[in-house]
């Protein structure tokens, strides 16, 4: 089926002919060519924006910067304003302060819209969308113009999302893979300047939804088009994003790339939101923190009673020591361990292989890892 | 037993019928109910020596059943692009006092039609209301308006409502990703109505389009007072002195509408797109320098078919209060005289509404999950019977009562009577007890299923909660038509039982006109209450 022919084929079948959807993307991916525009892309900028539903605020002061051709994922939790900033983006709704800029032009302000018709920006929604009493191949040609090559261009981005043959299908039939891939091909089709995602793959099961990222992120990077997409989901955030934004609560608290995110967080919300942490109480003095586990290299001098943030990957184990092994969960890859000591504090640690300590075992640890930051004590 | 029930299910499965035994011999016996009206059209036929064949074909009958047509396919276009129009505006659009709009807009329909010509007709007599309002600042009231553009105007404006109702319903539970998306895409306003928004609500509209086309056919009261020859007028002039001709012309009413109704029932097929409803708020079209032309067909709308003749019944009260009090003869106008036609209205609204659901509930089952050409036969003919004039059903049952071994005691009793409006307004709530049927998840009784629960509870704690919203606004529909329907309820009511559309009736034909505007009044009053407190009120399109 042709489901199963195009997971790796989906790159390679971006054909460098894409002129029958009037477009000229570039196939070569960018070579980091700083802010210059790769492909088709253009630069998203968003300036001091704030919403507010019926005097609710959803949106305050949220300022972001998205390179052209690059792929920023916002990621929060639920409830904290990130599909609502998409559709201010997009401009479903209508911004009570700010501006979203693409290049030059300003395409929202609480003055000002440029009605959504006229954005040239493509959007795939959490549900598809799709509309159902069209044809697979209707849905794709819906926002390209009538006349000789629209089929062309249908097959063309059925082709890109690897569907080639489903173009006769109802939507009703599609599985939730199928489905977004459509979704997909029907945002990319009048070749927009900028692509939203709104969760693409929250209905999929986890399978699909790791299989689909890979294949729209190396889509989207061979297309070069300028994307936001949001996400609950850390993981997909860190695969997918070449830079991620973390909101929460209507506030955009730290945009960076996902190492960055990972090994500086900017506080110890966005610590703990973006993977497993230990938050250690020590004192620090310059670029080193004393803590329970010995000395910890920090990135940023410091001064006084701080919490640490140790990652559990780079906890280091021995045979006999102050911690007791509470429990363990052998995940295949990897081993965590779950370790409490005297005082009743607890901590976990990853390591990279089998288990080697079991539970009730004693163990030391020590911090074996990058500088990492420390947030005063509140 | 079983086995008679095996061949019984093996007959009506080969004459298309699907899905358990029970369920379709209750709807058989359902359908057969409302079969009464035509099977009575039939036996008067032969009975009295008719000639349907001749009378389809002769002179005569030609220009009745043009007029007939006629009324009832521009009525039919008219209600439907103005009962979509305004549903699109209330749902969708930026329209100012929407939320006002969308309780006024389906008001029309608590108006009896025959009040609303009647109000029209004296507001625009000479020293109508028209005149007394106009002619102070110097404007001559308009000519008298009657004929086919009077009916066309009144049935319009007051059977908009049926195609309204389910399109605001339709298109209020549209997912708004769908007319996002479409925007996204590079269409305009008015390209994602007609790209997306109407291929979903067609199947609705056409529903309520129906309505109205089988409506304008059974109806009386407009087109008598506009003077205006249709078939129901002429087996209503026709029904003492030549009965066998009135038969027939009855019996040419029933193709007339049992065939409308199977071409509807062929087209909605076509169009079965179903969808969940959708949760986020909806983008509203900035109408911009529409804004004002689409307040203006919101406020005529309304207008016409509401706050006009509610002036001119307000205006009859108050002369007649006025008169009263300056110590003229009693001309009527006696409120308290009026609680016991209240109370027989309200009730005979109320259990009318409840058996109809309780009796369409088995057909909706039927049509929505087992889809056959059985099913569908039964469908077109509860639908057929709403275009047979409230008289004719009468008759029929009223025949019934007196013919059939056994049924006598029926005779002019309220039973019989609630029979009557059953089977003249069934499929209101049918159409909408099927989309109910619709809405329920099947896993949902699944998993009901698999917690032990028994065919019967899980109807009651699971399925009719579920379709509380669709049940309720059907029996909503049921209960406005019961409350205003006039010629059955004349014609098949206990002796006594007065309602306030007979008494509305009986006080015009006197001339006592205080009377008619207190009644009609009253009704609307009660009407708009009942259809809040019962429907509107829990019906999502309205949050």
């Amino acid at each position: 089926m042709a489901m199963c022919r195009s997971m790796p084929c989906l790159i390679w079948e971006v054909s460098p002919n894409l002129s029958a959807l009037g477009v000229t993307w570039s196939t070569a991916p960018g070579t980091g060519a700083g802010d210059a525009p790769r492909g088709r892309g253009r630069r998203l900028v968003v300036e001091g924006l704030s919403f507010a539903y019926d005097e609710t605020p959803v949106l305050q002061d949220i300022s972001l910067e998205v390179r052209a051709g690059s792929v920023t994922a916002l990621l929060g939790p639920s409830g904290c304003g990130k599909t609502t900033l998409l559709r201010v983006i997009a401009g479903l709704e209508r911004p009570q302060a700010g501006a979203v800029r693409v290049d030059a032009d300003t395409l929202s302000t609480p003055e000002r819209m440029v009605s959504p018709e006229r954005r040239r920006i493509g959007m795939v929604f959490q549900d598809g969308a799709l509309f159902p009493h069209l044809s697979v191949a209707e849905n794709v040609a819906f926002g390209l113009p009538r006349g000789s090559g629209q089929s062309e261009a249908v097959a063309e981005a059925l082709a890109l999302v690897g569907l080639t043959g489903f173009g006769e299908r109802s939507p009703a039939t599609l599985s939730g893979g199928q489905r977004q891939r459509i979704a997909l091909a029907r945002a990319l089709a009048p070749g927009p300047e900028l692509l939203l995602l709104d969760e693409p793959f929250a209905n999929l099961d986890p399978m699909r939804r790791v299989e689909l990222r890979g294949e729209v992120a190396a889509l989207l990077q061979s297309l070069g088009i300028t994307s936001v997409f949001v996400t609950h989901d850390q993981e997909e955030a860190f695969v997918m994003g070449d830079q991620v934004a973390v909101m929460n609560e209507g506030r955009v608290l730290q945009s960076a790339s996902a190492s960055e995110l990972y090994g500086r967080p900017s506080s110890r919300w966005v610590a703990t939101f973006v993977g497993e942490a230990n938050l250690v109480a020590g004192r620090s003095s310059g670029t080193c923190a004393e803590t329970p586990l010995g000395p910890v290299p920090l990135t940023e001098a410091a001064a006084g009673a701080c919490e640490v943030l140790l990652r559990p990957e780079h906890l280091a184990l021995e045979p006999g020591g102050g911690w007791e092994v509470e429990r363990l969960e052998f995940y295949g890859h990897d081993s965590l361990y779950v370790l409490r000591d005297d005082a009743g504090r607890t901590l976990t640690a990853r390591a990279a292989a089998a288990p080697l300590h079991h539970r009730g075992d004693r163990v030391s640890v020590r911090y074996a890892g990058p500088p990492t930051v420390a947030f005063p004590t509140p | 037993m079983p086995r008679t029930l095996g061949w019984l299910g093996a007959t009506a499965r080969a004459a298309g019928f699907r899905g358990p035994p029970l369920l379709w011999l209750a709807s058989l016996l359902i359908a057969a109910l409302f079969a009464v009206p035509f099977s009575y059209l039939v036996v008067r036929n032969v009975t009295e020596g008719s000639e349907p064949l001749r009378t389809f074909f002769s002179r005569d009958t030609a220009e009745p059943l043009w007029n007939t047509l006629r009324l009832a396919v521009a009525v039919s276009a008219a209600s439907a692009a103005l009962g979509t129009l305004l549903a699109w505006l209330t749902m969708r659009t930026d329209l100012p006092f929407r939320w006002f709009w969308r309780i006024a807009c389906p008001l029309p329909l608590v108006l009896p039609s025959f009040v609303a010509a009647a109000a029209l007709l004296a507001a625009l007599a000479p020293g109508g209301l028209a005149e007394e309002l106009l002619s102070p600042i110097g404007l001559h009231a308009p000519t008298r308006i009657d004929g086919f553009w009077g009916a066309f105007f009144v049935l319009t404006a007051v059977s908009y409502p049926y195609v309204y109702l389910p399109a605001a319903a339709r298109i209020g539970g549209l997912p708004p990703s769908l007319e996002e998306a479409s925007r996204l895409l590079g269409q305009g306003g008015l390209a994602t109505f007609r790209r997306v928004v109407w291929p979903q609500a067609r199947g609705a509209v056409q529903a309520g389009t129906l309505l109205v086309f089988l409506y304008v056919v059974s109806d009386f009261g407009v087109v008598k007072l506009m003077g205006y020859s249709t078939l129901s007028t002429n087996i209503f002039l026709n029904r003492l002195f030549d009965a066998p001709l009135a038969f027939a012309l009855g019996l040419v009413l029933a193709v007339v509408a049992l065939t409308v109704a199977g071409l509807e029932r062929a087209a909605v097929r076509g169009s079965l797109a179903h969808l969940a409803a959708g949760g986020v708020r909806a983008r509203r079209v900035a109408l911009g320098r529409w804004k004002a032309p689409a307040i203006g067909a919101v406020v005529l709308s309304v207008g016409t078919g509401l706050l006009a003749p509610v002036a001119v019944l307000a205006w009859w009260a108050y002369r007649g209060l006025a008169n009263e009090a300056a110590g003229f003869d009693r001309a009527g106008g006696d409120l308290s005289a009026l609680s016991e036609p209240a109370l027989n209205t309200v009730l005979a609204g109320l259990v009318t509404a409840l058996v109809a659901v309780a009796v369409v509930l088995p057909l909706a089952y039927l049509t929505g999950r087992h889809r056959s050409w059985g099913a569908g036969a039964v469908h077109i003919v509860v639908a057929g019977s709403f275009a047979v004039p409230g008289l004719l059903i009468a008759l029929a049952v009223v025949f019934m009562a007196l013919r059939v071994p056994g049924l006598h005691f029926l005779y002019l009793s309220f039973p019989l009577l609630i029979f009557a409006y059953v089977v003249h307004f069934g499929v209101q709530a049918l159409r909408t007890a099927e989309v109910g049927v619709a809405t329920v998840d099947r896993r949902l009784e699944e998993a009901a299923q698999t917690l032990g629960a028994g065919r019967l509870r899980r109807l009651l704690r699971i399925e009719v909660p579920l379709m509380l919203p669709a049940l309720a606004a059907g029996g909503g529909l049921v209960m406005l038509s019961t409350m205003k329907e006039l010629p059955a309820t004349l014609l098949a009511a206990p002796i006594g039982f007065e309602t306030l559309a007979t008494r509305i009736w009986n006080a015009n034909e006197d001339g006592f006109l205080a009377d008619a505007g207190l009644a009609g009044l009253v009704l609307i009053a009660v009407s708009a209450a009942l259809t809040w407190m019962l429907v509107i009120r829990h019906s999502e399109h309205l949050r």
